[in-house]
């Protein structure tokens, strides 16, 4: 396993840019589902607003 | 197929729900041409002749730079029809897509690094085709910045698919930068003209991650998009059903 991750000594470019990727997947994903939960709170925000007297 | 009408999708309302769809299936086609591709690259491709385990980065590299250019090049054409019709939905569609685009144009400038060190020498060098993809992600960064700073979402929505079009020239100069200059980057190794360089199994590892970032490309950006349409259809009946405690049959 560990010779498998060494990557014949290339492991730190391989690990590194395919980690690089997966935390930049992490963040996208994470920012879209937080978005989406706050212009959802925000739109309930201003219909409240809209139908107060 | 042929009763469906399709102009109906042009409308925000309509085009939500089919977004919402859309967007788990293609993230689930992504997920699994990713697995794929990841077996197919790690388990089944021979080592390398020249360059050893390190060209194992080309499975991501090459799909995200694909990707960081092909998606400007849909974002211009969305600016086109925007700034040609006027209409919402592709001004939309042309915001969602800028970070997805900007995240794939990072992606191959970072493995790039990490790629060219082993093999090059360096991380970095003011080559041509390195330094037209820093401009590609600068133009990206751009659009996203420009929307934030104009108030106005009309105006924001022009300002942006005029950038979008002035940018576009730069996508055949890092596509053709291999060509036109001495670079220190490799030429094409797939092109239309030519059989590919290389193995087999490492061209089916390359095609099926780069089919999984098509995917994921497209998920990501028709989740964006329905936010974005929730925040600039928010004071519309159909919206406030949407979002409405009461009201809501699910989540939005």
């Amino acid at each position: 396993m560990s010779a498998w991750l060494a990557m014949g000594g290339h492991g730190f470019f391989i690990w590194s840019s395919y980690g690089m990727l997966a935390l930049a997947l992490i963040v996208e994903i994470a920012v879209l589902r937080r978005s989406r939960r706050d212009a959802a709170e925000r739109a309930r925000a201003m219909r409240a607003d809209l139908n107060q007297p | 197929m042929a009763a469906i009408n399709w102009f109906r999708f042009a409308s925000p309302a309509s085009f939500y729900p089919l977004a919402g769809k859309l967007t788990g299936l293609f993230g689930w086609v992504a997920v699994l041409l990713a697995i794929a591709g990841l077996y197919v690259g790690f388990v089944i491709a021979p080592t390398d002749a020249q360059q050893g385990e390190s060209y194992r980065i080309i499975f991501i590299h090459v799909p995200a730079a694909w990707m960081a250019m092909f998606i400007y090049v849909v974002i211009a054409f969305w600016s086109v029809f925007s700034l040609a019709l006027n209409a919402r939905l592709p001004s939309m569609m042309a915001q969602a897509l800028a970070p997805t685009g900007a995240l794939f144009a990072f992606i191959a400038l970072w493995t790039g690094a990490f790629w060219g060190r082993p093999t090059w020498g360096t991380y970095w060098v003011w080559d041509a085709r390195l330094t037209s993809t820093l401009v590609l992600l600068f133009l990206y960064l751009g659009l996203i910045a420009l929307r934030s700073g104009i108030d106005d979402p009309r105006r924001a929505d022009r300002a942006c698919a005029l950038l979008a079009l002035v940018g576009v020239v730069n996508v055949p100069i890092i596509y053709f930068s291999v060509r036109w200059w001495n670079t220190l980057h490799q030429g094409a190794t797939i092109s239309m003209s030519a059989a590919p360089k290389m193995a087999q199994t490492m061209l089916t590892a390359m095609l099926l991650m780069t089919f999984s970032a098509w995917a994921y490309a497209i998920a990501a950006a028709l989740h964006r998009v329905r936010t974005i349409i929730i925040e600039r259809e928010a004071l519309t009946d159909w919206v406030g059903r949407l979002v409405n405690p009461v009201q809501r049959q699910r989540q939005p």
